[in-house]
């Protein structure tokens, strides 16, 4: 029977090159220069630790989350077992890591081990070997993010059976490359971390307006929009600009779970403030107050990149510069289109409020999520 | 420009901030992964059973060829590359093992030709022939890859070679297969359909697989309805096959019945060919879920390009023509896939790409195969004429 099997599968091979997903690792892998560490994300697929680990114990075809985590130290000293740095000729040593957490793929959920490896010096070079899975699948990859001691931008890097160790490229990026690769940050966070540029737009929607006897009126000239729109971005420059600086440098820290909580509350108080208009006057006293909270999480989105030692004030700097440079765009782009719009009623009856509300709307389910840790379907 | 509010307003709507980060289960009991062996699949029970047999006794080189080809034929049924993976892992001590061994020979080839070396695979396929020549699946396995890179002559040779060897449906399907794509295709499918009403004691496997050809012959002889009877009956057989639910589903699409795709491919999110006729018939329907399936596609194809896969070009393709819009990018992966894959669907895919992107003359290697075998099928026919309008040589 096998045999004619074979025979017909023959015949429907024209189909049979493309699949699923083949087995992927991957790891993020950042040097620091001065402690001559290297910090190892590695998010490895369940279904394949799985495989080699038997982590199913009912064997029922459901992994628990319970079944991933009791097996955790397996798994970590399985993997540690198949990923060895060398520097010069010495084998660096692993150091015990954050716990064990998930992450999802596009082919199923992963376990994300966060892990610590101590190298006597980077003097002589680096170098990686990789063998998680090749025993068992040779078309295993390993794809590997390689950030260098001082850099952020990362090189990547594909492990296979045929090219399981290679060199680690150690020289650092210039203090101008790495100024610009934070810059460049600055921006992408601006504009990707959506709870920012919604608390801005909250404040900028009213800008090109005055409020008389409880309606909004259009702003009689330019210069005055400008002016309150200069107050406002100023204001919330400064503030986030002062927390960013004293977090990232140290001196203070406050709960991310707060920080970011508070953030989408300072979001619903903003959007809400332009139905009603009690605000009005003070608009930049409000930008200043939550900017101040707004830079904590500026701070943990730049912590989450690396911050480079030795390079920290140049880190701090360009993001900081990114940061008010997305914000700029941002603010050129929207206040002459708010300007132009400012006499019609669309602007004032509709896009204003509804806009209000439906930022009010995303940033109450952000705070539901942040503040009581609700899973939404988004 | 991504800065305007407008757009920022919309997005924050659209994808609010979910960004892929690791996250702690909140309880213990909580389900994080659904692995494939349920215990509803007997066939991955039984080779993990197998596998662990296999690593009691490692030297044992028939359980070895025995868990590598219950791999593969996971593999093929279910589309799932990791699979091949583990065949080839299983066979990898077979070369000093047992190097006279012509089942290793043909598994090597078979894994071989999944991985596109078509030339590695056909020198395992003549050694496993040498060491076994009453054996049919080395030739007919020939014959496939004849067919994948359009060496029509070569295949027929093969197909000849078969018919001492097994079932005589299988000899006059493969000659049947060759002649439907070199100009005979009319008389090849009333042949075909009157030997396999004929034939008897055809396993379901040679049923389905004679059944989905008649059907996709059927389609490029404009007859809907008898195509559709076919895929009917094949579905019928009741054997689980991702290239029949392929073929059958663009059937369905070319005849935009996206709501039978959606419905009949419910539970095949997770084969990359399937995944895309999802995406094709959720895009088709303006279903809510197709932007999902869409985007799944893409993540899998960029994590393809980062591991340097060229296994999936003619999907990746079409996904960029026909969900992405992407004329530009789709005519660069048909361009590619078509140095190592020339089948009809290849050849399609490339001229609709080459159309689209109107850079007629890439179409050109496509166009020549079209003319030099006669390949009858309207559609094609068609996109050639379009083509030789739009500037490529005929």
């Amino acid at each position: 029977v096998t045999r004619l099997l074979f025979v017909l599968w023959a015949l429907l091979v024209p189909l049979a090159a493309s699949a699923h997903k083949p087995s992927d690792s991957y790891l993020t892998i950042r040097g620091d220069a001065n402690t001559t560490e290297l910090a190892v994300r590695w998010d490895i697929a369940l279904r394949d630790l799985d495989y080699v680990l038997e982590l199913d114990r009912d064997g029922n075809g459901l992994l628990t989350w319970g079944e991933v985590r009791t097996r955790s130290d397996d798994i970590v000293k399985y993997a540690t077992a198949h990923l060895e740095f060398t520097a010069g000729d010495k084998t660096c040593t692993w150091q015990a890591g954050a716990p064990m957490q998930l992450d999802k793929h596009s082919d199923g959920t992963y376990a994300v081990l966060s892990l610590k490896a101590v190298c006597p010096s980077f003097v002589n070079g680096l170098a990686l070997k990789y063998s998680l899975l090749f025993d068992v699948d040779p078309t295993h990859r390993g794809l590997v993010q390689w950030v260098a001691p001082g850099g952020i931008a990362s090189q990547p890097l594909v492990f296979s059976a045929d090219s399981a160790r290679q060199p680690l490229e150690l020289k650092a990026p210039s203090s101008w490359e790495t100024l610009r690769q934070y810059v460049v940050e600055g921006v992408w966070h601006i504009w990707l971390g959506y709870d920012h540029i919604l608390f801005l737009l909250s404040l900028l929607l009213p800008a090109v307006l005055v409020r008389e006897r409880s309606h909004w009126e259009p702003a009689g000239s330019l210069k005055r929009s400008l002016v309150e729109v200069l107050k406002v971005v100023t204001a919330f420059t400064l503030a986030h600009s002062v927390t960013l600086s004293l977090a990232v440098l140290g001196f203070i820290s406050l709960p991310s779970r707060f920080v970011e909580s508070t953030i989408a509350a300072s979001i619903i108080f903003a959007a809400l403030n332009n139905l009603r208009g009690s605000i009005e006057k003070k608009r930049w006293v409000m930008a200043f107050v939550f900017g101040l909270i707004h830079g904590f999480g500026f701070a943990s989105a730049l912590a989450d990149l690396g911050l480079p030692q030795g390079a920290l004030a140049l880190a701090l700097v360009g993001f900081n510069l990114g940061v008010e440079l997305g914000q700029m765009a941002i603010v050129s782009a929207f206040v002459p289109v708010a300007f132009w719009l400012r006499t019609t009623t669309f602007y004032r009856r509709w896009f204003m409020p509804i806009g209000s509300i439906v930022i009010a709307l995303v940033a109450l389910y952000w705070f539901a999520q942040r503040a009581f840790d609700f899973q939404g379907p988004f | 420009m991504r800065s305007t509010p407008v757009l920022a307003l919309f997005l924050a709507l659209a994808f609010p901030p979910c960004f892929a980060a690791p996250y702690t289960p909140s309880s213990d009991a909580e389900v994080v992964e659904r692995l494939p062996a349920t215990t509803n699949d007997p066939s991955v029970r039984r080779v993990d059973s197998l596998r662990k047999q296999l690593a009691a006794r490692p030297n044992d080189a028939e359980l070895r060829l025995e868990v590598a080809r219950r791999y593969f034929d996971l593999a093929m049924a279910q589309g799932d590359p990791r699979y091949v993976g583990y065949a080839m892992a299983a066979i990898g001590p077979l070369e000093k093992l047992a190097p006279d061994d012509a089942g290793y020979w043909l598994v090597r080839g078979l894994l071989q030709q999944y991985s596109h070396d078509f030339n590695g695979a056909l020198q395992s396929l003549k050694k496993a022939s040498e060491l076994d020549p009453a054996a049919p699946g080395p030739v007919a396995w020939r014959a496939a890859i004849d067919m994948v890179q359009a060496r029509y002559a070569d295949a027929l040779g093969e197909c000849t070679r078969l018919v001492p060897l097994a079932h005589p449906l299988y000899a006059r399907s493969c000659t049947a297969y060759v002649n439907a794509s070199t100009g005979h295709l009319r008389a090849a499918y009333d042949e075909l359909s009157n030997e396999f009403e004929e034939a008897k004691d055809v396993s379901p496997q040679l049923a389905l697989w004679v059944r989905t050809r008649l059907a996709e012959m059927a389609i490029r002889l404009q007859r809907p309805d008898e195509a559709e009877k076919q895929f009917k009956a094949a579905l019928a057989i009741g054997v689980t096959d991702q290239f029949l639910l392929g073929a059958y589903t663009d059937f369905l699409l070319q005849q935009k019945r996206a709501d039978e795709v959606m419905k009949l491919l419910a539970d095949w999110e997770r084969s990359d060919v399937l995944l895309l006729r999802l995406a094709l018939a959720g895009k088709m329907a303006g279903d809510p879920r197709a932007k999902g399936w869409a985007d799944q596609l893409r993540d899998r194809f960029d994590a393809a390009l980062q591991r340097g896969d060229r296994l999936h070009e003619q999907e990746a393709a079409r996904f960029e023509l026909d969900v992405e819009g992407d004329a530009k990018k789709a005519l660069d992966y048909a361009v590619r896939n078509y140095t190592s894959q020339k089948e009809p669907r290849d050849a399609e895919i490339l001229m609709r790409a080459a159309l689209a992107a109107n850079q007629p003359k890439a179409a050109e290697p496509a166009l020549a195969w079209l003319k030099a075998n006669n390949y009858e099928d309207p559609v094609m026919v068609s996109l050639a004429a379009q083509l030789a309008t739009a500037g490529a040589k005929k």
